[in-house]
Parts: C-alpha cells; structure tokens; sequence
C-alpha cells in the first residue's frame, strides 16, 4: 500500500481507466417506512423468531446469481424483535401505504439535487435472501433521477435517487449449529427509510470520491430532517478500471478512509488483470480448471495438520482442485508493484460459503501440512510444472459448495471477471461478499399502492426552506466570527447542528476547539467518542468558563471524563488541575525568564517561542495559554528594557 | 376499471389505454414513452396496469429493473421498439419411483398455489399439477407425487358445490392407491373447507390435509414451503381423518396438526393464524417427524366412504346488537337453513323470535352457536334462551359457528327429516361438538 501513486494523481487514475461512483445510503428521522414503528435502535430482545428463506423459482427458470450464491447456503435465521418492531417487520403483516413524510424528505432531496421525481412512484421487491431482509427482498422505489450534484470543479450526475427499507442489523454471523448455520439479526433497524443517491462513474480519483461522498452528506443534514450518528449513513463504493470489473464496497464507515479503500480496490483489479495476463501467456484457458474437485480424504487421513485433522475427525471431507498453470499466481511476489494474490480472492469465495478459508499451493507446507503431504496431493490431483491447487476441508456438503465456487472464481481469472460486492475490512483492504446482483431479482411490490407525485406536492417540497451548506457556513463565519474554513470543516464533520448549540452559552472559538480538535484527538488516541452526550460537552466548557482548568487542558480531561465517567470537576482535580493563583504563575514565569537571562538577550523577542514551551511544560491545562503568552512576554519585555 | 370500456392486455383504459392499443403494444414488450416533445424518453418493458395507478400512466419496467410510472396525455408518443419472445417453459416430468409413498396434491387454488411471472412481475395461480407439486424443492425426491389442478379460485369464492368436487377428487385419489391426499387450499376459507369434507368423507383409507399459505409461494419466505413439505409428511401417516396442517407459531420451526372440525383462522396474516379452539390439536410435525399428541384417528382399514350430497340453500348470520326481525327473515327466505352465531351462550333479541318460530315450523332448521367461539353455548341458563328454544331452534354445543354452517350444508343435503337434522346437529359425528371442555383446554 505504501508505493500506491498519491489519491488525487489524475494521470495516473486516467491512465488506468478509472471509473467511479458513489451511492449513498441514508436513514431518515421519522417513522419507519411501511409501518408505525419508531425508527430506533434498542438493546433489549423481547422475543426471537427462527426463520429460513428459499430462493423462489421462476417459471422461465430463471434464477439470477446473487439469489442463488446465498441459496446454496443452509442457512437459519434467528430474528430478534423489541419494542421498534411489529408485525410488519416480523413479515407477518402486508406493508402498510408509505409513509408520506419519507417520500417528502425524498422529494426534497430530489429538488435540492435539481432531480426529476417520476410521475408515479412503483415499488419494488429486491431480492436478497442474506436474510437481512424477513420477507427476501428490500422494498425499493427509483422516485427521482437525472440530478446533479456542483462539486469541487464539475457538475457530477447524481442518476437516481431511491427510497428503501433499511435492512435488519447483523448481529452474529453464520454459527454453525449441527448440520446447519444459524445467523442473527435484529429487527429494529429493519424498515427504517432510507434515501439511497447514485452518483455517475465520474468521480476522477479517490481522494474525489471522499469530497463527493461528503457533499452528499451535508447536503442531506441540510434537510435537518435525516439521522445523524454511527451507521445512519453508509457509502457503497463504485469502482472498475479498464480491464477489470465494477466492484461495489460496502461498509466504510469513516468518510476519511474512503480513498483508500478506492485506491486499495483499484490496485487489486490491477493486480488481477496481471494474473490474467500471466495465466493466459501460460496457455491456461477456462476449460482447463476441472469442473469439481477431487475428494482426497483418504490420502490425509493422519496429516498433522489441525484444520484438516479436525474436519476429517467431525466427518468431514478434505477437497482439493488442481489450478492448471496457476503456480506463483496464488501468493507471488509483487512485481514492480503489481500484486499476484489469487490466492486470497479464491479464499474469499469459500469463506462466503460457510468455509473459514482454504489453502493453495503457493503457501504450502505450512499450517502442519508437510511437503511429503504437498507431493501427495499433487500427484493425485496429476499436477504438472507450474500447476497450483488448492484445497479446503468441512461438512460435505459445504466444502463441496465452497469448491464450487472456487472453481468458478479461478475460471473467472482466466475470463471475465466477476462483478463482486465486497466487504471493507478495518486494515483497509475488502474481503468478497456476493456477486453484485442482477436487474434481474427486480419484481414489483404488488402489495404497496403507487404513489402519485402531483405538480402540487412537487410545488409544496419546493418551499420547504433550507439552508444549504454553502449558506450556513457563510452564516457561522459572519455571525459567530469563526474562519469559514473551520466553519467549513464543521458542517463536513456533521458537526453543525451540535456546534450551534453548544455556541448559544459558549464561546464559538472554543466549541470549534472542542469539536475540531479535542474530539478528534481523542479519537486518533483511540477512545471512542460516539456516546460523548451533548451534556458532557457542556460540563467540560463550562469548565473552562468556571476557570476549573485551562482550555488546553480539555483533552485531558474530557479523555478522564470518558474512561472513568467522572464530572469535569473530579477529572480535572484527579489530573491535578487544580486552580493556582495568577500571582504565583507570574512569579514563576518571571524565574524561569531570569534563569535564561542571557539567551534572553542574545534572542530578544525571539526567545518567546522556546521559553513557551517551558512555560507550557510546567502549567500545561492549568493556566490559559494566552494568559501564560501574557504574563511571559511582560517577563521578557522587563528583561529586555534592565 | 371502468364498466364498458376496452382495455388492453395489461389491464390499461383511458388515455393510457388508447396510446398503448393505438401502438399495438403488449405486456413485456420494450416501448419507448415519449411523454411530451420537451421530456425526454422513456424506455422500458411494459408492466400490467396495477389497479391503483393512475389513468394517464403507463407503468414501464426500466433496463435497472425498476418500475416507474409515466404519465401521458393526448400529445405523448409510444413506441414499441422491441418484441422479445416468450421463452417456453420446460414442462417437468415426475418419473414414478418405487418404494417411496404415493401422495396425491390437489390444488384449488389460493396463495399456497401462486405464481410470480418473473417477466411482468404479475401473480397468478398454479396451473399445472407440476408447478404446484415443483413449488416445494426436493419434494419429488421423497414423495411420488400425482398433482391435480382441481380448482383455481381465491377460497372466498368458493361454494358448497365445491366442497363436494374436491370430496370426489380425495376419494377418487385414495381410491386409486394414494397413501395420502394433500389438498391446496386458500387460507381465508380453509376451515369451512375442512369440516365440509369431514362430514362428506366419515371413513377415510388414509390422511386428507388441508394445507395453504399466509405469504405467497412467490416470496422467498413464504410459509408455503414448511407448509407443504409438513402436509406430505402427515399424509403419509397412520391417519384417518381430515386435517389442517399449518404454523405453529412465528417462526418455520413446528406445524401444528388440528382436527378438520376444530380449526378456525383467527389472525388475518400472521403464519400462525390456524388454531384449535375447544379442542386441542392433534399433534405437530417437524423436519419429517410427527408427534401425535391427540386421539387421531387412525386409516379406516377399508374403503373410504362418501356422501359428497350438500345443500348450498343455508345461511350464517351474526347477532349483533340491533339486528332486526327483517335481517334474519332474508336470511331463511328461499333457504332450507340458518346458523346463528349468536351472543355469549347462545342469544340473540327476542325481536326475532316470531320469524324463526315461524320458519322452524316451516320445517327449516336453525341452529345457535356462539361467535365467542370458545365453549359451548347453553339456552337454559337465561329466560331468551329457553324462548328460543321453545321457538324451535336447535343449539349447536361447541361446534363453531363455521363447522355448524359446514355441517347443516351436509345434513340437509341428505334428504333427513328435519327432526333428524335437529337432533344429528346437537350430537358430535366427525370430532366436531364434545360435552366436555377440560380446564385450560384448547390451543388458546
């Protein structure tokens, strides 16, 4: 990662056919979309219902590839249910009309976007049967399209702007109960609406993909009628380059960290296309990978390896496949920056089918399998020079599923690639989820009426006043007399609602210390901020005000504030920050200027700087900076004018 | 829609209906839309008219898959710019294999029996004996399956006649060497259904379940599945009654087994909607396992006997406060019966008692059950209801309302004195009316 051409090099994203989009998923603050449920996430279960999804069979057969990756699945899931749920959700009750407050915040958002709502809203039934979704599908409706979005220097489409149901939040993943895997998930963020926007492949580098996704989001805040907080709005990310295939990455969580995982997905495709290259010159063709894999169990039967051991022990079954031509391609060194890593790619097909990984040749022996054991394979799997394989071991039947999917994502490197939805992983890299889906698991939501959306109801959502953001910073630098690039960092940070607040009793400078650098730093330092009340942010200034500690002490003490649960008070006196008379401080300060007599002549004023940090050392959080800036400088001054 | 007025495939009148017939578009076809000559255009497959939609839209499926509704008037365009061909589908043969249960599934229609036309997204029943008995994944591989499209109609439209043409289709099935019926069902009338072909089919050579679906077969959570493997795996039993098979609960864990004169739907969606009141269900059934937990009956050991004769001339009437002499009389006018669902242990105003002493005397039969569903109703206790007994109507002990219907359908079909109907209405015959109700008794 660390050779990786800057996130904003225009030339060399163009040069590698960059196209990307970003859609943007967000939760609206009202009630949920189909029912009358609060749109809140609660910690209590009140009950749990067990449910299983089939894929459903069309009568032209037709069975589009992301139902059936998760069909192949024996999947059970447990539906937890509290006080933000109802029938509705629990899919025991048809929806009820949609919710006609949503659909308006939809329709503002559309005219804010300069977008063309459609005449009648249709509903959709998207399927997925992951089982985030009760029924098996995500009801779904394209309300708007053709808008556009003015951002750093172009007008970037925005196509389409949907309202959807939210899904059901993923508690834990597939366990494995017996024969089957049980998943489970809660209901309460399941119905919740939310505003998807898609934005044209026509973001020009990574580090645009972040100022783009972060337009969009101060634009929605700007209806102040949308959620704020953790996991109210996620971006999927749309990235392919010229060769490659158009990925879609989910689960970014922090804006900031979007141009990596674009820059990091654009270097995979990279490094995928070089695999392919590799393969091809090999002769390697797609009807060389066996359509199966061979079932070597026996011949591993006393094999020290743990993994395999064990799943033969709980009668499972160790599969292998041979890869023709694919050696060195499966973890190879990367060659002037380019990666072969097919290896993990393969893996990630078998984890998504209930596996926890396979091994390949490339990294054998290891993990207690012996070379002698690595010879054996290869001989019963008739590998030649420059063949790898790889082999996974398990229950049968899912071993037996995952290796189909290996087999079908190692023919996909020698021909097209998979259109893939993939996970972020917090290290920055993403990890296979599905294949991205089809137009084709569209079928119309019989059971929600059409919506007509009049010239009327168009006209009224127009006079809804707003205050974008461009306004509100210009307003919050006049009124409150802070840079409007502080303001600025404000209103991307979704700060802006909270920084008016807090400004009404406090000082705005300190609010947007408080806001711009005490909570982040705080976070850099890895304590969690999320759950800092608005209250607490209140204690702490005032504390500041009520002269408890000095405003550079308020990282210090918010940390104690949050690590202990302590007031501003007991956290600023557990941290020694007790009040100290000015008259002291002065006579301090006026030592410590005399012991550096000399080099106080020879710099003059300069000495300021580097006596400061003296200063700072020794009354750090217990003085005001500008008062010790104060009380130095006359120090200073005095020994200059002897 | 409006009376008199054309529509296209698709269902399209007005302004919609006239661009589209005009342009002889069909359902499925690619049509461009051009709205007006400032909009741009529209493409997309063209979708069924949806009965809420406006006149003037046009619902098109677009490339993305998503419907929209585009609205037009006299100055818009439609264009069909591509046709695709339907693509036939493959008719599926089930090979008969031996050693594995025969099954007979009879379809009559309802939710459990729907299909989703992936093209247009519309749903329409199960035609074929394939799609219905292909519905459930891996069923043919355990079951041979002989599937009969009996019926296609929502149960609501269903009438007594027909009680009588699946009653011929059962029997003729066991007849034939099935171990077992299963029979398709809408759910909103599954329970009349059931106590009908109780009392049309006394003695039965093997299982007769009743099985539906509260979520389409078209969704991927639709409770068909469960529903229809568990309804197979009670055909195959030791059974000799009629019986509903459907959720026990919530989750698609365990089905819940009720005795056909017993059940009663009691939630309008939820999977669970199907109890036992006054009784308590015969049994579950899980994964392929069924536990009795009732007195079932077991198979006859003979042939299964028939009485498929059914008079359709009888009424069911609610007491309600208010009701008035004029309601009940319509109720018997021309009509051989009358069940009344009345209040508590069996009331209704005395403002009714000539009209019902009179069509008692006429030889009519009315018989008194209670819409609080749970116990038996008692005319003794209270002076009303010894009137009404006096008047000549009959009272029903715990039968429900729905099975009392069922059951005086039957009874006067057979050509029974009324005496007889009267008496034979206030003793138990299939499991349907019992003079003791244990404490806490029932699926409550």
């Amino acid at each position: 990662m660390s050779d990786r051409p800057a996130l904003d090099d225009l030339a060399y994203y163009q040069g590698l056919g960059f196209k990307a989009g970003v859609e943007i998923h967000q939760q609206l603050d009202t009630a949920k979309l189909f029912c009358s449920c609060q749109s809140e996430l609660l910690e209590d279960i009140d009950t749990s219902i067990l449910r299983r999804l089939s894929p459903t069979q069309s009568e032209m057969g037709e069975l589009d590839a992301a139902a059936l990756a998760e069909a192949s699945r024996s999947l059970v899931f447990n539906y937890e249910a509290n006080g933000s749920v109802c029938l509705m959700e629990a899919d025991e009750e048809p929806p009820h009309p949609v919710n006609s407050e949503a659909l308006e915040i939809g329709l503002l958002v559309a005219h804010l976007l300069h977008a063309r709502p459609v005449d009648e809203v249709h509903y959709m039934r998207k399927i997925v049967i992951d089982g985030s979704n009760t029924t098996g599908f995500q009801r779904t409706a394209l309300f708007a399209r053709d808008g556009y979005l003015e951002v750093a220097d172009q007008r970037l489409s925005v196509y389409g702007l949907w309202l959807e149901e939210d899904a059901a939040r993923r508690i834990e993943e597939g366990v494995t109960r017996g024969k089957e895997r049980q998943a489970t998930f809660r209901l309460d963020r399941l119905g919740i609406p939310l505003i998807e926007l898609a934005t044209a492949p026509d973001v020009r580098t990574p580090a645009e993909m972040r100022v783009v996704a972060e337009s969009l989001g101060t634009l929605l805040r700007a209806t102040k009628r949308v959620k704020r907080g953790l996991g109210t709005i996620r971006q999927d990310l749309n990235v392919s380059i010229a060769g490659g295939v158009r990925t879609e990455t989910k689960g970014v969580q922090d804006l900031r960290a979007i141009p990596d995982y674009v820059a990091e997905e654009v270097e995979r495709q990279r490094g995928l296309i070089a695999v392919r290259e590799d393969l091809r010159a090999r002769g390697s063709t797609e009807a060389d990978v066996p359509s199966g894999p061979t079932d070597i169990t026996s011949a591993l039967e006393a094999t020290g390896s743990q993994v395999l051991a064990g799943a033969i022990k709980a009668g499972g079954v160790v599969l292998a496949m041979r890869l023709p031509g694919f050696a060195g391609l499966l973890k190879g060194p990367d060659v002037d920056g380019v990666r072969r890593r097919l290896g993990t790619e393969l893996a990630g097909y078998a984890i998504s089918m209930g596996l926890k990984g396979v091994f390949h040749s490339d990294e054998l022996p290891a993990y207690g399998v012996t070379a002698e054991e690595v010879d054996v394979v290869s001989s019963a799997l008739g590998c030649q020079e420059g063949d790898a394989f790889v082999l996974a071991a398990g229950p049968e039947a899912m071993t037996q599923a995952a290796m189909g999917a290996v087999g079908s994502r190692a023919r996909a490197a020698l021909g097209d690639m998979h259109p893939e939805v993939r996970g972020a992983r917090p290290d920055g890299t993403t990890r296979y989820l599905r294949p991205l889906p089809g137009s084709a698991r569209m079928y119309p939501e019989t059971d929600v009426p059409p919506v007509r959306i009049t010239p009327e109801l168009i006209a009224a959502v127009a006079e809804i006043p707003v205050e974008m953001p461009r306004q509100w910073i210009e307003r919050i630098s006049r009124e409150m007399g802070l840079a409007p690039a502080q303001a600025e960092q404000l209103m991307n940070r979704g700060e802006d609602e909270r920084f008016e607040a807090l400004a009404k009793d406090h000082d705005p400078k300190l609010v947007g210390v408080v806001l711009l650098s005490v909570l982040p730093e705080l976070e850099n330092e890895g304590a969690s901020t999320e759950n800092v009340t608005e209250q607490a942010l209140v204690d702490l200034l005032s504390g500041v005000g009520d002269g408890l500690y000095s405003k550079e002490a308020m990282p210090q003490v918010l940390g104690r504030m949050l690590e202990h649960g302590e007031d501003p008070r007991s956290a600023a006196e557990a941290l020694g920050l007790g009040e100290v008379s000015l008259d002291d401080v002065a006579s301090r300060v006026e030592a410590i200027v005399r012991e550096r007599e000399a080099f106080v002549r020879e710099r003059g004023k300069g000495a300021m700087g580097p006596l400061m940090g003296e200063v700072m050392k020794e009354f750090k959080g217990q003085v005001d900076g500008a008062e010790l800036s104060r009380l130095l400088g006359e120090a200073i001054d005095r020994v200059l004018s002897e | 829609m409006r009376l008199n007025e054309e529509a296209t495939e698709g269902g399209y009148v007005g302004i919609a209906g006239k661009l589209l017939m005009a342009a002889g578009a069909k359902v499925g076809e690619v049509l461009e839309v051009s709205r007006d000559a400032d909009s741009g255009s529209d493409r997309g497959l063209l979708m069924p008219h949806h009965e809420f939609s406006g006149e003037d839209i046009i619902v098109l499926k677009l490339p993305n898959g998503y419907n929209v509704g585009v609205q037009v008037d006299e100055a818009s365009e439609v264009k069909v710019v591509e046709s695709p061909e339907r693509v036939a589908v493959p008719v599926q043969e089930i090979p008969h294999k031996d050693g594995l249960p025969d099954l007979a599934i009879i379809g009559t229609g309802g939710t459990i029996a729907s299909y989703v036309d992936y093209r247009t997204g519309a749903v329409h029943p199960a035609l074929t004996a394939e799609e219905l008995a292909f519905s459930v994944p891996g069923l043919a591989d355990v079951y041979n399956l002989r599937a009969e499209a009996l019926l296609s109609a929502h149960s609501e439209d269903l009438k007594p006649g027909h009680w009588a043409q699946i009653a011929r289709s059962v029997k003729a099935h066991l007849d034939d060497g099935a171990d077992g019926v299963v029979v398709g069902h809408g759910t909103d009338t599954m329970g009349y259904t059931a106590a009908a072909l109780a009392f049309m089919l006394p003695e039965l050579s093997g299982p007769v379940v009743l099985v539906g679906s509260q979520r389409s077969s078209d969704r991927p959570s639709s409770d068909a599945v469960e529903n229809l493997s568990d309804a197979c795996t009670v055909a195959t039993q030791d059974l000799g009654e009629v019986v509903v098979v459907m959720h026990g609960g919530h989750s698609d864990e365990t089905g819940t087994i009720h005795r056909a004169t017993r059940v009663r739907k009691l939630h309008t969606s939820a999977r669970n909607a199907f109890r036992s009141v006054n009784a308590e269900p015969l049994g579950t059934v899980c994964c392929g396992k069924v536990d009795w937990t009732g007195d079932h009956r077991p198979r006859s050991g003979g042939a299964t006997v028939m009485d498929d004769r059914v008079e359709d001339g009888v009424s069911l009437i609610m007491a309600y406060p208010g009701i008035e002499a004029d309601i009940i009389a319509a109720a018997l006018e021309g009509r051989q019966g009358l069940v009344i669902a009345g209040t508590g242990l069996g009331h209704i105003t005395m403002r009714v008692l000539d009209v019902i002493r009179t069509a008692t005397e006429e030889g009519k039969v009315v018989a008194m059950t209670s819409q609080c569903l749970w116990g038996a109703v008692n005319m003794n206790v209270y002076s009303n209801g010894r009137d009404l007994l006096r008047a000549g109507i009959t009272p029903a002990g715990d039968t429900l309302p729905e099975t009392a219907f069922a059951k005086l359908c039957c009874l006067l079909g057979r050509d029974h004195p009324p005496e007889e109907v009267r008496m034979l209405m206030a003793v138990d015959m299939v499991g349907e009316l019992s003079e003791r109700r244990p404490i806490g008794g029932g699926d409550r």
